[in-house]
């Protein structure tokens, strides 16, 4: 039934489908395209009246005001062209400043080459990082968000991740009992707001133990361009090592991961960041505690930015979360953090991922989420 | 005297009862077309394929919540329908896979299988018919 409602859809991917010339008629369109969903709602406030956490002041970010920030809802569609090629494809609409934005998130095609290998091109997901390549589907991770210190996009952060980028990627796995490898081989662009990376080309290899155990490490590097508007990023290469590690067996769930960021010899461009979470699963319930952790460098002298402070700084956070699993497929989170810079001086330290230098030394988060896949 | 023998003897028979209705409970038969090429599966391979690691096969499943299903999860998959939510969620969301095709019943799920090379499912082994071949038995 759910299916059907999406029939409109046919038609486009019926034109996909002339491309690569394969006749299909429609009725077979309904056994072969998949839609599936995900939504957050997502509330957060802290203490801080004029401090905005992730964001800038009156436009966005987490204030003593609260906001809906991080609610957001994606659609994924999956038609299989024939039994070697698929088209994917994500929708995604996120609360922006006071609005919604809606994108496609990605899209790409994947050509089953054998058991073995999959190629995919188009628009990708970014795959550093363990959560990186469905960072916004809240249902799957025990947080309301990833551990920002590593996975924010502010401009502030670690810039240990990415949106996505325009390419090709090469999948390789192979499976021996409950041990799967795999290997994530990819090259392209990465347009973002201000920044062209070019060049951008990457390694991601991922030991996994029936999902229990999973062991992941990557590399990527880019060059950064901005047509001259950050004249000190241009040509410097960009490039992100991480280190990940998962549990998820008997009822213990951990999650520890760990980036470096150089930037080449841009002012502001060294980042360190690394993250433990420890849960335990008690039928339903999943109560977890989180450290993470930022430090950003300073090379040369600063202040290129003008809107925000490049000063060095260390941001620590530690959060207490609660995850309830009080239906199938929809998760209620609660968590309180507790948000830590090294100095509160802002002649001295940079305001980490705030807009501006908050009050208070100690900055206290509260959130509530629920988490839905349909 | 006759409520206690009385009071016994239903105690006697609800235990019997429940005996049996544990002896009831049926294996449950991993199925595949009775064209197909495949003999047998071994569990690891039900699993693989599953979980979408084995790209040879495109699995069928019943609704949550199914008997068959419970078995093929707790006895096979090792993961609880959250964990396999979970899972399956991770690769959808990353456009890595298609989770299994959920059908709501043995009889369509019969008809699923029969009528595909690649396909895979599992049925209470009672409702085994010569449209389809038991490759793997969950005991």
């Amino acid at each position: 039934m759910k299916k059907n409602r999406f029939n409109y859809l046919a038609p486009s991917i019926c034109l996909c489908t002339s491309l690569v010339a394969i006749p299909v008629s429609a009725e077979d369109w309904t056994d072969r395209v998949t839609i599936k969903g995900f939504l957050s709602a997502v509330y957060q406030q802290t203490n801080q009246d004029d401090a905005p956490y992730e964001g800038e002041l009156l436009e966005s970010g987490i204030t003593s005001a609260g906001t809906t920030q991080g609610t957001q809802f994606g659609l994924n569609i999956n038609a299989q062209v024939n039994d070697r090629l698929t088209i994917v494809g994500q929708l995604h609409s996120a609360r922006d400043g006071e609005g919604y934005v809606t994108n496609l998130e990605w899209g790409f095609l994947s050509l089953n080459l054998n058991e073995n290998f999959d190629l995919r091109a188009g628009r990708i997901k970014f795959p550093g990082g363990l959560v990186s390549e469905y960072v916004n589907v809240g249902y799957v991770y025990p947080w309301i968000q990833p551990p920002r210190e590593m996975y924010s996009e502010d401009i502030g952060a670690a810039q240990a991740v990415h949106e996505s980028f325009s390419g090709v990627s090469l999948l390789a796995s192979t499976t021996s009992g409950d041990l799967t490898y795999s290997a994530n081989i990819f090259t392209g662009e990465i347009a973002e707001d201000e920044v062209l990376r070019t060049d951008f080309a990457g390694i991601t290899l991922e030991a996994n133990w029936d999902e229990k155990v999973t062991i992941q490490a990557a590399y990527n590097q880019s060059t950064m361009e901005t047509g001259g508007v950050i004249l000190p990023m241009d040509g410097q290469r960009h490039d992100i090592v991480q280190l990940a590690l998962k549990i998820d067996w008997n009822n213990i769930v951990t999650y520890a991961e760990w980036a470096d960021v150089n930037m080449g010899d841009f002012a502001f461009g060294e980042a360190e960041a690394a993250y433990v979470t420890l849960g335990y699963r008690i039928g339903n319930f999943l109560p977890h505690v989180t450290v993470s952790t930022l430090e950003k460098a300073q090379k040369a002298t600063g202040g290129i930015m003008a809107d925000r402070p490049m000063l060095p700084y260390e941001q620590t956070t530690s959060t207490l979360g609660l995850r309830w699993d009080f239906m199938p497929d929809i998760a209620l989170k609660v968590e309180v953090s507790s948000i830590e810079l090294d100095s509160i001086d802002p002649n001295v330290a940079g305001v980490g991922l705030f807009g501006e230098m908050p009050d208070d030394d100690r900055v206290t988060r509260y959130g509530l989420a629920l988490d839905a896949v349909f | 005297m006759l409520t206690k023998i009385r009071y016994l003897k239903l105690l006697l028979s609800a235990m019997a009862l429940l005996f049996i209705n544990s002896q009831a409970i049926a294996d449950v038969a991993v199925i595949v077309s009775a064209d197909s090429d495949i003999s047998s599966m071994s569990k690891a391979e039900v699993k693989a394929a599953y979980l979408g690691k084995n790209k040879k096969f495109f699995p069928t499943t019943l609704p949550k919540g199914d008997e068959a299903r419970d078995n093929l999860m707790s006895k096979v998959i090792g993961k609880s329908e959250s964990q396999f939510q979970s899972y399956w969620s991770k690769k959808i969301f990353s456009g890595k896979g298609i989770p299994p095709k959920v059908v709501d019943n043995a009889s369509i799920m019969k008809k699923s299988i029969a009528g595909s090379s690649k396909a895979v499912g599992y049925i209470d082994s009672s409702q085994v018919d010569d449209s389809v071949k038991v490759v793997y038995t969950i005991e």
